[in-house]
Protein backbone atom coordinates (compact mmCIF):
# COMPACT_ATOMS: atom_id res chain seq x y z
CA UNK A 1 0.00 0.00 0.00
CA UNK A 2 1.37 3.41 -1.00
CA UNK A 3 2.25 5.44 2.10
CA UNK A 4 0.30 8.66 2.68
CA UNK A 5 1.86 12.11 2.51
CA UNK A 6 4.18 13.28 5.28
CA UNK A 7 2.32 16.05 7.06
CA UNK A 8 4.19 18.91 8.71
CA UNK A 9 2.54 21.44 11.03
CA UNK A 10 3.85 24.99 10.87
CA UNK A 11 2.95 27.71 13.35
CA UNK A 12 0.91 30.58 11.97
CA UNK A 13 2.86 33.76 12.57
CA UNK A 14 6.10 35.47 11.82
CA UNK A 15 8.07 32.25 11.35
CA UNK A 16 5.80 30.97 8.59
CA UNK A 17 7.41 32.73 5.64
CA UNK A 18 10.96 31.89 6.74
CA UNK A 19 10.06 28.24 7.16
CA UNK A 20 8.35 28.08 3.77
CA UNK A 21 11.49 29.59 2.25
CA UNK A 22 13.63 27.05 4.10
CA UNK A 23 11.61 24.11 2.83
CA UNK A 24 11.64 25.48 -0.70
CA UNK A 25 15.42 25.77 -0.59
CA UNK A 26 15.51 22.17 0.64
CA UNK A 27 13.54 21.04 -2.39
CA UNK A 28 10.05 21.03 -0.87
CA UNK A 29 7.97 23.85 -2.31
CA UNK A 30 4.56 24.46 -0.78
CA UNK A 31 2.10 27.19 -1.66
CA UNK A 32 -1.18 27.99 0.03
CA UNK A 33 -4.09 29.09 -2.11
CA UNK A 34 -6.11 31.95 -0.66
CA UNK A 35 -6.96 31.23 2.97
CA UNK A 36 -6.35 27.49 2.76
CA UNK A 37 -4.59 26.03 5.76
CA UNK A 38 -3.31 22.91 3.97
CA UNK A 39 -0.88 22.75 1.08
CA UNK A 40 0.82 19.90 -0.77
CA UNK A 41 4.14 19.96 -2.56
CA UNK A 42 4.37 19.22 -6.27
CA UNK A 43 4.99 15.51 -5.70
CA UNK A 44 1.98 15.15 -3.41
CA UNK A 45 4.19 13.24 -0.98
CA UNK A 46 4.36 16.00 1.57
CA UNK A 47 1.77 18.29 3.15
CA UNK A 48 1.95 21.41 5.24
CA UNK A 49 -0.73 22.62 7.60
CA UNK A 50 -0.83 25.99 9.33
CA UNK A 51 -1.95 25.84 12.95
CA UNK A 52 -2.07 28.09 15.97
CA UNK A 53 1.31 27.95 17.70
CA UNK A 54 -0.06 26.66 21.00
CA UNK A 55 -2.13 23.96 19.25
CA UNK A 56 0.79 22.58 17.26
CA UNK A 57 1.89 20.04 19.86
CA UNK A 58 -1.67 18.69 20.09
CA UNK A 59 -1.76 17.97 16.36
CA UNK A 60 1.65 16.30 16.44
CA UNK A 61 0.96 14.38 19.63
CA UNK A 62 -2.14 12.82 18.05
CA UNK A 63 -0.23 12.00 14.89
CA UNK A 64 -2.54 14.16 12.75
CA UNK A 65 0.59 15.99 11.72
CA UNK A 66 3.53 13.66 12.10
CA UNK A 67 6.03 16.51 12.11
CA UNK A 68 6.01 20.05 13.42
CA UNK A 69 8.10 23.13 14.03
CA UNK A 70 7.73 25.07 17.24
CA UNK A 71 9.54 26.80 20.04
CA UNK A 72 10.88 25.09 23.10
CA UNK A 73 8.46 27.15 25.19
CA UNK A 74 5.44 25.52 23.53
CA UNK A 75 7.07 22.07 23.74
CA UNK A 76 7.82 22.46 27.42
CA UNK A 77 4.36 23.75 28.33
CA UNK A 78 2.73 20.82 26.55
CA UNK A 79 4.47 18.31 28.82
CA UNK A 80 4.49 15.88 25.91
CA UNK A 81 7.37 13.86 24.49
CA UNK A 82 8.49 14.36 20.92
CA UNK A 83 11.38 13.18 18.80
CA UNK A 84 13.90 15.96 18.17
CA UNK A 85 14.98 16.19 14.55
CA UNK A 86 16.73 19.56 14.29
CA UNK A 87 17.32 22.77 16.18
CA UNK A 88 17.07 25.87 14.00
CA UNK A 89 19.65 28.66 14.26
CA UNK A 90 16.89 31.25 13.79
CA UNK A 91 13.66 32.14 15.52
CA UNK A 92 15.14 31.70 18.98
CA UNK A 93 14.44 33.95 21.90
CA UNK A 94 14.93 34.12 25.67
CA UNK A 95 12.74 33.26 28.63
CA UNK A 96 13.31 36.02 31.14
CA UNK A 97 12.15 37.23 34.49
CA UNK A 98 11.29 40.91 34.30
CA UNK A 99 9.82 43.59 36.52
CA UNK A 100 9.52 47.32 37.18
CA UNK A 101 12.82 49.19 37.28
CA UNK A 102 12.61 49.85 41.02
CA UNK A 103 12.15 46.16 41.84
CA UNK A 104 15.46 44.48 42.69
CA UNK A 105 17.03 41.68 40.67
CA UNK A 106 15.82 38.48 42.35
CA UNK A 107 18.56 36.67 44.26
CA UNK A 108 17.67 33.05 43.58
CA UNK A 109 20.26 31.81 46.05
CA UNK A 110 18.61 33.61 48.95
CA UNK A 111 14.94 33.65 47.98
CA UNK A 112 12.55 31.15 49.53
CA UNK A 113 9.41 32.23 47.69
CA UNK A 114 8.35 34.31 44.70
CA UNK A 115 5.17 35.46 43.02
CA UNK A 116 5.14 35.72 39.23
CA UNK A 117 2.58 36.27 36.48
CA UNK A 118 3.16 34.32 33.28
CA UNK A 119 1.75 32.40 30.33
CA UNK A 120 4.36 29.73 30.99
CA UNK A 121 3.06 28.05 34.11
CA UNK A 122 4.82 24.71 33.80
CA UNK A 123 8.19 26.26 32.95
CA UNK A 124 7.97 28.80 35.78
CA UNK A 125 6.89 26.21 38.34
CA UNK A 126 9.66 23.77 37.41
CA UNK A 127 12.33 26.49 37.18
CA UNK A 128 11.66 27.90 40.64
CA UNK A 129 11.11 24.49 42.24
CA UNK A 130 14.46 23.31 40.83
CA UNK A 131 15.98 26.35 42.58
CA UNK A 132 14.24 25.37 45.83
CA UNK A 133 11.94 28.39 45.67
CA UNK A 134 8.21 28.13 46.43
CA UNK A 135 6.38 29.86 43.59
CA UNK A 136 2.96 31.45 43.40
CA UNK A 137 2.12 31.39 39.70
CA UNK A 138 -0.63 33.62 38.29
CA UNK A 139 -1.59 32.45 34.83
CA UNK A 140 -2.26 35.07 32.16
CA UNK A 141 -2.84 34.50 28.48
CA UNK A 142 -1.45 37.75 27.09
CA UNK A 143 -0.09 41.26 27.84
CA UNK A 144 1.67 39.76 30.81
CA UNK A 145 3.64 43.00 31.28
CA UNK A 146 0.51 44.59 32.74
CA UNK A 147 0.70 42.34 35.79
CA UNK A 148 3.94 44.00 36.83
CA UNK A 149 2.96 47.49 35.66
CA UNK A 150 -0.23 47.39 37.75
CA UNK A 151 1.44 45.74 40.75
CA UNK A 152 -0.37 42.39 40.64
CA UNK A 153 3.05 40.77 40.92
CA UNK A 154 6.56 42.21 41.17
CA UNK A 155 7.84 39.86 38.51
CA UNK A 156 6.71 38.35 35.26
CA UNK A 157 8.19 35.41 33.34
CA UNK A 158 7.88 35.85 29.60
CA UNK A 159 9.62 35.46 26.27
CA UNK A 160 11.75 38.47 25.40
CA UNK A 161 13.26 39.21 22.03
CA UNK A 162 14.17 42.88 21.59
CA UNK A 163 12.86 44.00 24.98
CA UNK A 164 11.06 46.96 23.42
CA UNK A 165 7.68 46.15 24.97
CA UNK A 166 9.29 45.95 28.40
CA UNK A 167 11.11 49.25 27.94
CA UNK A 168 8.00 51.04 26.74
CA UNK A 169 6.21 49.90 29.91
CA UNK A 170 9.08 50.91 32.23
CA UNK A 171 9.99 47.31 32.87
CA UNK A 172 13.38 45.69 32.51
CA UNK A 173 14.86 42.21 32.25
CA UNK A 174 16.09 41.09 35.66
CA UNK A 175 17.60 37.79 34.53
CA UNK A 176 17.64 35.43 31.56
CA UNK A 177 16.26 32.11 32.70
CA UNK A 178 16.71 30.04 29.54
CA UNK A 179 17.56 30.36 25.88
CA UNK A 180 14.58 29.20 23.84
CA UNK A 181 15.23 27.58 20.48
CA UNK A 182 12.94 26.52 17.67
CA UNK A 183 12.87 22.81 16.93
CA UNK A 184 11.80 20.49 14.16
CA UNK A 185 9.97 17.70 15.97
CA UNK A 186 8.20 14.45 15.19
CA UNK A 187 5.56 12.36 16.84
CA UNK A 188 7.69 9.49 18.20
CA UNK A 189 5.49 6.75 16.77
CA UNK A 190 5.14 8.51 13.41
CA UNK A 191 8.93 8.83 13.30
CA UNK A 192 9.38 5.10 13.86
CA UNK A 193 7.00 4.25 11.00
CA UNK A 194 8.36 6.85 8.53
CA UNK A 195 11.95 7.26 9.74
CA UNK A 196 13.55 6.89 6.33
CA UNK A 197 11.41 9.62 4.70
CA UNK A 198 11.68 11.86 7.75
CA UNK A 199 15.46 11.47 7.93
CA UNK A 200 15.60 12.37 4.24
CA UNK A 201 13.67 15.62 4.69
CA UNK A 202 15.61 16.41 7.87
CA UNK A 203 18.94 15.98 6.08
CA UNK A 204 17.80 18.19 3.21
CA UNK A 205 16.72 20.95 5.60
CA UNK A 206 19.91 20.50 7.62
CA UNK A 207 22.04 21.00 4.50
CA UNK A 208 20.27 24.28 3.73
CA UNK A 209 20.95 25.48 7.25
CA UNK A 210 24.61 24.46 7.09
CA UNK A 211 25.01 26.34 3.82
CA UNK A 212 23.73 29.48 5.55
CA UNK A 213 21.00 30.00 2.97
CA UNK A 214 18.70 31.18 5.71
CA UNK A 215 20.04 34.12 7.67
CA UNK A 216 20.21 33.20 11.35
CA UNK A 217 19.27 36.79 12.16
CA UNK A 218 15.71 36.00 11.13
CA UNK A 219 14.91 36.20 14.82
CA UNK A 220 11.18 36.52 14.30
CA UNK A 221 9.11 34.97 17.01
CA UNK A 222 5.80 35.62 18.76
CA UNK A 223 7.55 36.96 21.88
CA UNK A 224 8.85 40.53 22.08
CA UNK B 1 -35.50 18.02 33.48
CA UNK B 2 -33.01 15.61 31.88
CA UNK B 3 -30.09 14.50 34.03
CA UNK B 4 -27.02 15.68 32.08
CA UNK B 5 -24.87 13.15 33.93
CA UNK B 6 -26.78 10.38 32.20
CA UNK B 7 -25.37 11.67 28.90
CA UNK B 8 -21.77 11.91 30.06
CA UNK B 9 -18.92 9.63 30.97
CA UNK B 10 -16.28 10.68 33.49
CA UNK B 11 -13.24 12.09 31.71
CA UNK B 12 -11.06 9.27 30.47
CA UNK B 13 -13.61 6.47 30.81
CA UNK B 14 -14.36 4.11 27.96
CA UNK B 15 -17.49 2.33 26.82
CA UNK B 16 -18.29 0.11 23.88
CA UNK B 17 -21.57 0.02 21.98
CA UNK B 18 -23.11 -3.35 21.10
CA UNK B 19 -21.42 -3.99 17.74
CA UNK B 20 -18.07 -2.69 18.98
CA UNK B 21 -18.30 -4.83 22.09
CA UNK B 22 -19.10 -7.95 20.06
CA UNK B 23 -16.17 -7.31 17.72
CA UNK B 24 -13.84 -6.64 20.63
CA UNK B 25 -14.85 -9.84 22.44
CA UNK B 26 -14.38 -11.94 19.29
CA UNK B 27 -10.92 -10.49 18.70
CA UNK B 28 -9.93 -11.12 22.29
CA UNK B 29 -11.19 -14.69 21.94
CA UNK B 30 -9.16 -15.27 18.79
CA UNK B 31 -5.98 -13.94 20.40
CA UNK B 32 -6.55 -16.01 23.51
CA UNK B 33 -6.95 -19.12 21.35
CA UNK B 34 -3.68 -18.30 19.62
CA UNK B 35 -1.86 -17.77 22.91
CA UNK B 36 -3.25 -21.07 24.16
CA UNK B 37 -1.92 -22.79 21.03
CA UNK B 38 1.55 -21.59 22.06
CA UNK B 39 1.04 -23.02 25.55
CA UNK B 40 0.15 -19.79 27.37
CA UNK B 41 -2.51 -20.13 30.05
CA UNK B 42 -4.63 -17.23 31.28
CA UNK B 43 -4.06 -15.51 34.59
CA UNK B 44 -6.21 -12.86 36.25
CA UNK B 45 -5.02 -10.06 38.50
CA UNK B 46 -6.86 -7.88 41.00
CA UNK B 47 -7.89 -4.41 39.86
CA UNK B 48 -6.44 -2.72 42.95
CA UNK B 49 -3.47 -3.42 45.13
CA UNK B 50 -1.36 -1.68 47.75
CA UNK B 51 0.64 1.14 46.18
CA UNK B 52 3.65 0.70 48.44
CA UNK B 53 4.33 -2.74 46.94
CA UNK B 54 4.95 -1.19 43.54
CA UNK B 55 6.08 2.40 44.17
CA UNK B 56 9.80 1.55 44.08
CA UNK B 57 9.40 -0.41 40.86
CA UNK B 58 7.77 2.42 38.94
CA UNK B 59 9.57 5.37 37.40
CA UNK B 60 8.33 8.92 37.90
CA UNK B 61 6.27 8.87 34.72
CA UNK B 62 4.55 5.60 35.64
CA UNK B 63 3.65 6.98 39.06
CA UNK B 64 2.36 10.19 37.46
CA UNK B 65 -0.04 8.39 35.16
CA UNK B 66 -1.33 5.95 37.76
CA UNK B 67 -4.60 6.36 39.63
CA UNK B 68 -4.31 6.05 43.36
CA UNK B 69 -7.00 6.05 46.01
CA UNK B 70 -7.40 5.76 49.75
CA UNK B 71 -9.49 2.83 50.94
CA UNK B 72 -11.81 2.83 53.94
CA UNK B 73 -8.94 1.74 56.20
CA UNK B 74 -6.71 4.60 55.10
CA UNK B 75 -4.51 2.44 52.90
CA UNK B 76 -3.11 3.94 49.70
CA UNK B 77 -4.14 1.73 46.80
CA UNK B 78 -3.03 1.60 43.18
CA UNK B 79 -5.55 1.00 40.41
CA UNK B 80 -4.09 -1.47 37.94
CA UNK B 81 -1.97 0.51 35.46
CA UNK B 82 0.38 -2.27 34.31
CA UNK B 83 -0.72 -5.88 34.30
CA UNK B 84 2.85 -7.23 34.24
CA UNK B 85 3.53 -5.58 37.59
CA UNK B 86 0.38 -6.97 39.16
CA UNK B 87 1.04 -10.41 37.69
CA UNK B 88 4.55 -10.41 39.13
CA UNK B 89 3.14 -10.08 42.63
CA UNK B 90 0.50 -12.77 42.05
CA UNK B 91 3.12 -15.14 40.68
CA UNK B 92 5.26 -14.53 43.75
CA UNK B 93 2.24 -15.25 45.97
CA UNK B 94 0.70 -18.28 44.27
CA UNK B 95 3.02 -19.82 41.72
CA UNK B 96 6.49 -19.78 43.19
CA UNK B 97 6.53 -23.52 43.66
CA UNK B 98 5.46 -24.22 40.09
CA UNK B 99 7.91 -25.75 37.67
CA UNK B 100 9.57 -23.24 35.37
CA UNK B 101 9.19 -21.96 32.74
CA UNK B 102 5.66 -20.71 33.22
CA UNK B 103 3.77 -19.48 30.19
CA UNK B 104 1.02 -17.06 31.19
CA UNK B 105 -1.28 -14.67 29.36
CA UNK B 106 -3.84 -12.04 30.27
CA UNK B 107 -6.52 -9.82 28.80
CA UNK B 108 -7.86 -7.04 30.97
CA UNK B 109 -8.37 -3.35 31.53
CA UNK B 110 -5.84 -0.90 32.94
CA UNK B 111 -6.20 2.74 33.89
CA UNK B 112 -3.60 5.37 33.07
CA UNK B 113 -4.02 9.12 33.29
CA UNK B 114 -2.19 9.88 30.09
CA UNK B 115 -2.35 13.67 30.04
CA UNK B 116 -4.40 16.19 31.98
CA UNK B 117 -5.18 18.31 28.96
CA UNK B 118 -6.09 15.41 26.72
CA UNK B 119 -9.70 14.30 26.70
CA UNK B 120 -8.93 10.91 25.14
CA UNK B 121 -9.56 7.66 26.98
CA UNK B 122 -7.57 6.79 30.08
CA UNK B 123 -8.98 3.28 30.16
CA UNK B 124 -7.02 0.78 28.05
CA UNK B 125 -7.43 -2.87 27.27
CA UNK B 126 -4.18 -4.81 27.49
CA UNK B 127 -3.68 -8.30 26.15
CA UNK B 128 -0.32 -9.94 26.59
CA UNK B 129 1.90 -12.84 27.43
CA UNK B 130 4.69 -13.48 29.93
CA UNK B 131 7.33 -16.20 29.74
CA UNK B 132 8.45 -16.68 33.33
CA UNK B 133 11.74 -18.37 34.11
CA UNK B 134 14.82 -18.77 31.99
CA UNK B 135 16.82 -16.35 29.93
CA UNK B 136 18.64 -16.54 26.67
CA UNK B 137 18.01 -16.19 23.02
CA UNK B 138 15.37 -18.90 22.71
CA UNK B 139 13.10 -17.35 25.32
CA UNK B 140 13.50 -13.82 23.96
CA UNK B 141 12.91 -14.93 20.39
CA UNK B 142 9.89 -17.01 21.37
CA UNK B 143 8.09 -14.04 22.89
CA UNK B 144 8.91 -11.78 19.94
CA UNK B 145 7.70 -14.41 17.47
CA UNK B 146 4.53 -14.89 19.51
CA UNK B 147 3.85 -11.15 19.28
CA UNK B 148 4.48 -11.30 15.54
CA UNK B 149 2.06 -14.20 15.26
CA UNK B 150 -0.66 -12.26 17.11
CA UNK B 151 -0.25 -9.31 14.75
CA UNK B 152 -0.20 -11.54 11.66
CA UNK B 153 -3.32 -13.40 12.81
CA UNK B 154 -5.18 -10.10 13.07
CA UNK B 155 -3.82 -8.94 9.73
CA UNK B 156 -2.08 -5.95 11.34
CA UNK B 157 0.67 -4.50 9.15
CA UNK B 158 2.93 -3.15 11.88
CA UNK B 159 6.64 -2.93 12.55
CA UNK B 160 8.35 -4.38 15.61
CA UNK B 161 11.32 -2.25 16.68
CA UNK B 162 13.84 -4.17 18.76
CA UNK B 163 16.47 -2.62 20.97
CA UNK B 164 18.16 -3.35 24.24
CA UNK B 165 18.11 -1.88 27.72
CA UNK B 166 21.19 -4.00 28.39
CA UNK B 167 23.03 -2.08 25.65
CA UNK B 168 22.20 1.20 27.36
CA UNK B 169 23.26 -0.20 30.76
CA UNK B 170 26.53 -1.45 29.28
CA UNK B 171 27.34 2.04 27.97
CA UNK B 172 26.10 4.13 30.90
CA UNK B 173 25.72 1.80 33.88
CA UNK B 174 28.38 3.69 35.85
CA UNK B 175 26.38 6.93 35.93
CA UNK B 176 24.27 7.96 38.94
CA UNK B 177 20.66 6.83 38.61
CA UNK B 178 19.26 10.31 38.10
CA UNK B 179 21.69 11.06 35.24
CA UNK B 180 21.02 7.67 33.70
CA UNK B 181 17.26 8.25 33.72
CA UNK B 182 17.61 11.69 32.12
CA UNK B 183 20.01 10.34 29.51
CA UNK B 184 17.64 7.47 28.69
CA UNK B 185 14.80 9.93 28.15
CA UNK B 186 17.10 12.05 25.94
CA UNK B 187 18.10 9.08 23.79
CA UNK B 188 14.48 8.06 23.31
CA UNK B 189 13.80 11.65 22.16
CA UNK B 190 16.97 11.57 20.02
CA UNK B 191 18.30 14.62 21.85
CA UNK B 192 22.02 14.19 22.37
CA UNK B 193 23.11 17.50 23.90
CA UNK B 194 23.32 16.01 27.41
CA UNK B 195 25.25 13.04 26.04
CA UNK B 196 27.94 15.42 24.88
CA UNK B 197 28.22 16.93 28.36
CA UNK B 198 28.54 13.52 29.95
CA UNK B 199 30.66 11.58 27.46
CA UNK B 200 32.68 14.29 25.74
CA UNK B 201 32.57 15.30 22.06
CA UNK B 202 34.38 12.32 20.57
CA UNK B 203 32.37 9.68 22.36
CA UNK B 204 29.19 11.67 21.77
CA UNK B 205 29.55 11.21 18.02
CA UNK B 206 29.82 7.47 17.99
CA UNK B 207 27.40 6.92 20.86
CA UNK B 208 24.80 9.09 19.14
CA UNK B 209 25.42 7.15 15.90
CA UNK B 210 24.90 3.96 17.88
CA UNK B 211 21.67 4.93 19.62
CA UNK B 212 20.12 6.54 16.55
CA UNK B 213 20.45 3.40 14.45
CA UNK B 214 17.18 2.11 12.96
CA UNK B 215 17.20 -0.40 10.14
CA UNK B 216 16.42 -3.81 8.76
CA UNK B 217 18.33 -6.78 10.16
CA UNK B 218 20.64 -6.81 7.13
CA UNK B 219 21.37 -3.10 7.62
CA UNK B 220 22.13 -3.78 11.27
CA UNK B 221 24.66 -6.43 10.28
CA UNK B 222 26.47 -3.91 8.05
CA UNK B 223 26.23 -1.26 10.75
CA UNK B 224 27.88 -3.51 13.33
CA UNK B 225 30.63 -4.46 10.90
CA UNK B 226 31.44 -0.77 10.36
CA UNK B 227 31.45 0.23 14.02
CA UNK B 228 34.60 1.76 15.47
CA UNK B 229 36.75 -0.70 17.41
CA UNK B 230 35.83 1.00 20.70
CA UNK B 231 32.31 -0.35 20.31
CA UNK B 232 32.76 -3.46 18.21
CA UNK B 233 35.51 -5.28 20.02
CA UNK B 234 34.80 -4.50 23.64
CA UNK B 235 32.87 -6.95 25.80
CA UNK B 236 30.36 -4.23 26.35
CA UNK B 237 28.52 -3.08 24.33
CA UNK B 238 29.84 -5.53 21.70
CA UNK B 239 28.20 -8.48 23.49
CA UNK B 240 24.80 -6.77 23.49
CA UNK B 241 25.08 -5.93 19.81
CA UNK B 242 26.04 -9.51 18.95
CA UNK B 243 23.05 -10.77 20.95
CA UNK B 244 20.70 -8.55 18.97
CA UNK B 245 22.32 -9.79 15.79
CA UNK B 246 21.61 -13.40 16.78
CA UNK B 247 17.95 -12.60 17.47
CA UNK B 248 17.74 -10.96 14.04
CA UNK B 249 19.22 -14.04 12.37
CA UNK B 250 16.53 -16.22 13.95
CA UNK B 251 13.74 -13.81 12.98
CA UNK B 252 14.95 -13.59 9.38
CA UNK B 253 15.26 -17.36 9.31
CA UNK B 254 11.56 -17.59 10.25
CA UNK B 255 10.64 -15.35 7.34
CA UNK B 256 9.88 -12.24 9.41
CA UNK B 257 12.78 -10.09 8.24
CA UNK B 258 10.64 -7.29 6.82
CA UNK B 259 8.41 -6.98 9.89
CA UNK B 260 11.30 -6.13 12.19
CA UNK B 261 13.63 -3.22 12.61
CA UNK B 262 16.63 -3.08 14.89
CA UNK B 263 16.17 0.22 16.71
CA UNK B 264 18.82 1.01 19.29
CA UNK B 265 16.77 3.87 20.76
CA UNK B 266 14.32 1.25 22.09
CA UNK B 267 15.48 1.11 25.71
CA UNK B 268 12.46 -0.42 27.43
CA UNK B 269 9.13 1.27 28.11
CA UNK B 270 9.16 0.31 31.80
CA UNK B 271 11.70 0.89 34.55
CA UNK B 272 11.92 -2.86 35.25
CA UNK B 273 13.16 -3.83 31.78
CA UNK B 274 16.72 -5.17 31.82
CA UNK B 275 17.52 -6.79 28.46
CA UNK B 276 15.98 -6.98 25.02
CA UNK B 277 13.24 -4.34 24.63
CA UNK B 278 10.77 -3.77 21.81
CA UNK B 279 7.82 -1.65 20.74
CA UNK B 280 5.37 -1.98 17.89
CA UNK B 281 4.26 0.87 15.64
CA UNK B 282 1.44 1.15 13.13
CA UNK B 283 0.84 3.88 10.57
CA UNK B 284 -2.10 6.01 11.66
CA UNK B 285 -1.71 5.37 15.39
CA UNK B 286 -0.10 8.22 17.31
CA UNK B 287 1.61 6.03 19.90
CA UNK B 288 3.05 2.52 20.11
CA UNK B 289 0.47 -0.26 19.92
CA UNK B 290 2.46 -2.80 21.92
CA UNK B 291 5.64 -3.04 23.91
CA UNK B 292 7.62 -5.53 25.89
CA UNK B 293 10.98 -6.78 26.93
CA UNK B 294 13.04 -8.78 29.33
CA UNK B 295 12.77 -8.10 33.05
CA UNK B 296 15.16 -10.24 35.05
CA UNK B 297 14.87 -8.61 38.47
CA UNK B 298 11.17 -7.85 38.84
CA UNK B 299 9.89 -11.10 40.34
CA UNK B 300 12.73 -11.09 42.88
CA UNK B 301 10.93 -8.20 44.60
CA UNK B 302 8.03 -10.55 45.21
CA UNK B 303 10.08 -13.42 46.58
CA UNK B 304 10.42 -15.38 43.36
CA UNK B 305 13.67 -15.06 41.48
CA UNK B 306 12.77 -15.82 37.88
CA UNK B 307 14.20 -13.94 34.88
CA UNK B 308 11.29 -13.29 32.54
CA UNK B 309 10.24 -11.73 29.25
CA UNK B 310 6.86 -10.63 27.92
CA UNK B 311 4.78 -8.17 25.93
CA UNK B 312 1.48 -6.35 26.11
CA UNK B 313 -0.68 -5.07 23.30
CA UNK B 314 -3.16 -2.16 23.47
CA UNK B 315 -6.00 -3.85 21.67
CA UNK B 316 -8.38 -0.89 21.27
CA UNK B 317 -5.69 1.07 19.42
CA UNK B 318 -5.48 -1.53 16.66
CA UNK B 319 -9.05 -2.78 16.35
CA UNK B 320 -9.88 -0.29 13.58
CA UNK B 321 -6.94 -1.64 11.55
CA UNK B 322 -7.69 -5.36 11.81
CA UNK B 323 -7.87 -6.43 8.19
CA UNK B 324 -10.10 -9.42 8.77
CA UNK B 325 -13.06 -7.36 9.90
CA UNK B 326 -15.47 -9.77 8.18
CA UNK B 327 -14.22 -12.63 10.33
CA UNK B 328 -15.64 -10.94 13.40
CA UNK B 329 -19.15 -10.01 12.29
CA UNK B 330 -22.14 -11.08 14.32
CA UNK B 331 -23.67 -14.41 13.27
CA UNK B 332 -27.06 -14.34 11.66
CA UNK B 333 -29.87 -14.45 14.24
CA UNK B 334 -33.05 -16.29 13.38
CA UNK B 335 -36.31 -15.02 14.88
CA UNK B 336 -38.29 -17.99 16.17
CA UNK B 337 -41.74 -17.95 14.50
CA UNK B 338 -44.35 -16.50 16.85
CA UNK B 339 -46.80 -19.41 16.64
CA UNK B 340 -47.79 -21.94 19.18
CA UNK B 341 -47.28 -21.70 22.89
CA UNK B 342 -44.10 -20.61 24.64
CA UNK B 343 -43.04 -24.24 25.16
CA UNK B 344 -43.29 -24.85 21.40
CA UNK B 345 -41.21 -21.77 20.65
CA UNK B 346 -38.55 -22.86 23.18
CA UNK B 347 -38.34 -26.26 21.44
CA UNK B 348 -38.04 -24.59 18.04
CA UNK B 349 -35.25 -22.30 19.35
CA UNK B 350 -33.29 -25.32 20.67
CA UNK B 351 -33.53 -27.00 17.26
CA UNK B 352 -32.22 -23.87 15.55
CA UNK B 353 -29.33 -23.54 18.02
CA UNK B 354 -28.45 -27.23 17.55
CA UNK B 355 -27.69 -26.34 13.93
CA UNK B 356 -25.15 -23.76 15.12
CA UNK B 357 -27.34 -20.72 14.51
CA UNK B 358 -28.50 -18.05 16.95
CA UNK B 359 -32.21 -18.17 17.77
CA UNK B 360 -34.09 -15.21 19.19
CA UNK B 361 -37.39 -15.84 21.05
Amino acid sequence: MKPGPLRIALPKGRLTDILLELFENAGYAFSFRGRELLARDATGSNELILVKNTDLTTYVSHGIAGLGICGEDVLYESGLDFTCLLTFPFGGTKMCIAGRREIPVPDFDKMTSISVATKFVRFSRDFFHDMGIAAEIIKLNGSVELASVLGMTDYIVDLVETGNTLKENNLEIKAVLKKINVHFIANPSYYKVHYDRINSITRAVGRVLENGAIDKNHTKNEGD
Amino acid sequence: MKNKRALQLPRGADALAVNEAFFHRKVVGEIEDLLLSWGYLPMETPIVDFFDLYGNLMDERSVDYSYRLIDRDGELLLLRSDITLFMARQIGLHLKHEKLPLRLCYADTILRHEHHGDLSRNEFFQIGAELIGGSGIERDTEIILLLADVLATLGIDARIHIGSKALFSACFGGLPVEHRNKLKADIVRRDFDRLGEIAGKRKKRYLSDLFTFIGLPAEFTSFCRDLPPELRDKDCPGDELRYLGEICDLLVDQGHGLMFRVDLSELGSQAYHTGVAFSVYHDGVGSSIASGGRYDSLLRHFGFDAPSVGFSLFLRKIEPFISRQNAFIQPERIDVPKKGCFRDRLKCASEIRAKGLAAVL
